[in-house]
């Protein structure tokens, strides 16, 4: 799955996202696709160990880190999430050749015990340390080894650390930094050169004045596997993304900003840099922005050094300047579309340049499902010291990740396939219920008994994990107030589900929105039916035949 | 009015909180000369550096120092710095953030003296230096600024301290130093890390205090890189850069101090705790290959 794509044009890069392998099931099980993997403590058994990650251009680099002892080597190490006031253990048990240790910069009066070291006690090689302290004031905090630190945290020897507010997991550290769960994200930033490691690998001589990195990561992946979801199974030692994905403000519906926690383990100052919005930083090393009185100095930024060793925390909200709709104003008269000559396709994914906007579908090559996966935007996040934008001088690669805005109206799928239950087909293909156009899909109802028209259609490719399902149909009959019926089929039991009441349909275009009853999953395929729904429309309630035509039949979800 | 100012050597590391002192003229005496600076590993490297001169401003005996002294002035204070020059290449003199009289710079021909003068305006610390290929082999220094309001840095109460230390980072690359008139900057590339001078375990520690002490870092980054520098089990709060006063003074256990820049950070010494690493964060911690060395001291708790 390690692809080097060559990206068109410079500034603007978007991508789109390939239906993905499930994640590989891992300790943390109830670890989210994307977002903050926290590990829960407060006591926590790491083991100091090497092993290898993978580059994008195939490299492969041996790296240590502080892997969970349980687990397997993982790079970087377990981000450790406490609350503010936890009595936290850390244990350490060293598999290296040397000594190693670990510091806390931000915690106070960090105990434990060990072998004396530079800067903390120490596990010898083939031995054991512990550290204990009282967890500090909330905040994003770094973790990294106080032995040799220049051949140590350079071959990865680091983490984060976030310490929450007692009693409030959706505080960063007050009620004013109050963010949404659902959207945290930590960017651990790191460098790497694989000469050093290289050294270090086969016993040659380390000098670090020698440094010149190669490679630039993002919670330990480099771009473009930053975008992968946690734990994929392909980056079986880089187990965090680090894709950011936030959905438009709505003051009822989607009020907190999301949170993201930067820190930076490199040895060099990153200037981070997000496209096309602003960020607010509210903290740096694990303390809130303030002015002397009390009062907020919180700043927004669309460029911040993050400098080595530091953490900055960012709100983010995002709205929607250009009221976005996936039907009615899908691409703004301000934006030019894509260009298909600016964009690459290559395994499947589309790589475009020449705009940030891809929400509209069209045409596209064959075997390309689509530019994105439902109209989503895509921004790019990355350094902006644009060598770090690339694996081993080769762009764009290394410290970069995307913003991803999801749709506020939600991913939209229209019917793939259809089937008619009872009636016979009139005219006209599964592919008019696209759009709500002058294309119909009609089908004349039964002649015996009471007259029905009764079809559905198929939805493919809806994402394990999607939610607010929501089915919307619009059509109409060759006679007036027909009562007419939506349902969804329950895999579970291998039912039709009716979807609310009736709702009269009548000669002229009608549209009826239902939701689907929880558990939605019920309604998911999953197996054969991988990412299938069905829904059915039924039509009754006259004596005398009739047509019924649909003109859209359409599911929404929210992305997972 | 002329008199001499009691320069204080960093080693000595005595310079006193500001006293408040009327408006006076003050004459210092720097000498620029050649020698070289031992490094670990029996390593040493050409510098240049100023110094002290001796009473009556004669430079016979001078020996350089790296960095030079640390000048402390009063604000409001006249101030005279006068160059004599024993090396065989023009040496400038320039302190970024104070209005010279002369200009941008002074500059003093082989062997000749020049003289800089300023009034000391606004409190603050600020670097001492000279320009281009002078500067990474060693003709820098602190130049202090006493503000009028005694025990603190500036006028703002955050700037309150009851000890002050003098940090200057820099860097230095001993091929570069061996021949500066022609070495190619291009493959600049520092093998020692410095505070003071001194490179890990030569460094020497910043005295603390008891618990609650006060204690003011002034950083100068004489170097080449923005050098971020980390400190173990306290935060320090970051109260002033380029000897301005900040309106929102904030914490930070990795702070960025830009090269060519100053900043001044209170620390206060912990209730528990001995011993605090202040070190460079982008793990220049070795000397050439061998570590630990580096830019790496300790805030010690007597």
């Amino acid at each position: 799955m390690r692809k080097l794509i060559a990206l068109v044009g410079a500034m603007v890069v978007a991508m789109a996202l390939v239906p993905l392998p499930a994640p590989v099931a891992r300790a943390q099980a109830a670890a989210p696709k994307q977002g903050l993997v926290c590990t829960g403590g407060p006591s926590f058994d790491l083991t100091a160990r090497s092993g290898y990650i993978e580059t994008p251009d195939g490299n492969s680099v041996l790296m240590w880190s502080y892997a969970p002892a349980q687990g397997g080597f993982q790079s970087p190490g377990p981000v450790l999430c406490v609350e503010q006031g936890d009595e936290v253990t850390v244990r350490l048990h060293n598999d290296l050749a040397e000594p190693v240790s670990i510091v806390f910069p931000g915690q106070l009066a960090v105990g434990g015990t060990g072998a004396p070291g530079l800067l903390a006690k120490e596990a010898p090689a083939g031995g054991d340390a512990t550290y204990t302290f009282t967890a500090g004031r909330p905040g994003t905090y770094v973790y990294e080894s106080g032995s040799d630190p220049s051949k140590q945290v350079e071959m990865g020897l680091y983490g984060a650390l976030v310490v929450r507010p007692a009693g409030h997991p959706d505080y960063a550290y007050d009620a004013a930094t109050r963010f949404d769960p659902k959207r945290e994200y930590l960017m651990l930033l790191s460098d790497i050169d694989p000469d050093l490691h290289h050294a270090v690998e086969t016993g040659g001589t380390y000098d670090f004045t020698t440094l010149r990195n190669r490679y630039f990561a993002i919670n330990g992946r480099q771009f473009p596997d930053t975008l992968q979801n946690n734990g994929v199974s392909w980056l079986p030692a880089q187990p965090y993304g680090a894709l950011v994905r936030v959905k438009s403000y709505d003051a009822t519906g989607n009020p907190l900003p999301a949170l993201i926690r930067m820190a930076n383990v490199g040895a060099l100052n990153h200037p981070f840099h997000p496209h096309g919005n602003h960020v607010r930083q509210i903290a740096q090393d694990g303390r809130p922005l303030r002015t002397p009185d009390g009062g907020d100095a919180t700043g927004e930024h669309f460029g911040r050094t993050v400098a080595s060793g530091q953490t900055q925390d960012f709100l983010f909200t995002w709205k929607d300047q250009d009221s976005w709709d996936s039907q009615g104003n899908p691409l703004p008269a301000s934006v030019a579309s894509p260009d298909y000559r600016n964009l690459t396709f290559k395994d499947g994914d589309t790589w475009s340049s020449g705009s940030a906007y891809l929400g509209a579908k069209g045409t596209l090559p064959v075997g390309t499902a689509s530019q994105n996966v439902c109209g989503e935007w895509y921004f790019p996040w990355h350094s902006h010291a644009l060598n770090e934008f690339t694996n081993f001088d080769a762009g764009f690669g290394g410290m970069a990740t995307l913003l991803r805005v999801d749709p506020p109206g939600g991913c939209a799928a229209v019917a793939a396939s259809s089937s008619i239950l009872a009636g016979t087909p009139r005219s006209g293909t599964v592919a008019a219920l696209a759009t709500a156009d002058t294309a119909y899909y009609q089908v004349d109802s039964t002649a015996t008994g009471t007259p029905a028209a009764d079809w559905s259609g198929g939805f493919a490719g809806v994402p394990t994990g999607a939610t607010g399902l929501t089915v919307t149909y619009t059509g109409r009959n060759s006679a007036a107030a027909l009562p007419t019926t939506l349902w969804a089929w329950k895999w579970s039991t291998g039912a039709w589900v009716q979807l609310g009441a009736a709702a009269d349909v009548g000669t002229a275009d009608a549209t009826i929105t239902r939701t689907l009853p929880a558990p939605q999953t019920d309604f998911l395929g999953t197996g054969a039916n991988q990412g299938k729904v069905r829904v059915r429309v039924l039509t009754t309630g006259t004596a005398t035949g009739f047509l019924t035509q649909g003109n859209l039949l359409r599911l929404t979800y929210d992305a997972p | 009015m002329r008199r001499t100012l009691v320069l204080v050597l960093i080693a000595a590391c005595l310079v006193l909180p500001g006293r408040s002192a009327a408006a006076a003229g003050v004459t210092i005496d720097l000498c620029a000369s050649a020698g070289t600076l031992p490094l670990p590993g029996s390593v040493f490297a050409n510098i240049w550096g100023f110094s002290a001169a001796a009473p009556g401003g004669s430079c016979a005996d001078a020996k350089p120092s790296l960095p030079g002294p640390v000048i402390s002035v009063d604000e409001g204070d006249d101030v005279s710095l006068v160059v004599h020059n024993g090396l065989t290449v023009p040496v400038s003199l320039e302190v970024p953030g104070l209005s010279l009289d002369q200009g941008a710079s002074v500059t003093a021909a082989p062997g000749a003296t020049a003289t800089a003068t300023f009034t000391a305006s606004a409190p603050g610390t600020y670097l001492y230096q000279g320009t281009e290929r002078q500067l990474p082999m060693g003709l820098y220094g602190a130049l202090i600024v006493r503000s009028a309001v005694a025990g603190r840095a500036y006028a703002p109460a955050a700037t309150a301290y009851d000890r002050q230390e003098v940090l200057v980072l820099s860097a230095i690359d001993p091929v570069f130093n061996a021949s500066p008139a022609t070495a190619d900057l291009y493959r600049y590339a520092p093998k020692y890390w410095l505070i003071n001078g001194k490179a890990y375990p030569g460094t020497d520690p910043v005295h603390g205090g008891p618990p609650g002490t006060t204690v003011l870092l002034r950083y100068l980054n004489a170097g080449f890189d923005n050098t971020s520098m980390r400190l173990l089990g306290l935060y320090e709060r970051v109260v002033a850069r380029d000897a301005r006063p900040l309106g929102n003074p904030f914490e930070a256990t990795a702070e960025t101090i830009p090269a060519g820049g100053t900043e001044d950070a209170v620390v206060t010494i912990p209730p528990s705790g001995s011993r605090f690493a202040l070190y460079n964060r982008q793990l220049h911690l070795t000397n050439g290959a061998a570590s630990p060395g580096g830019m790496l001291t300790f805030i010690e708790v007597p």
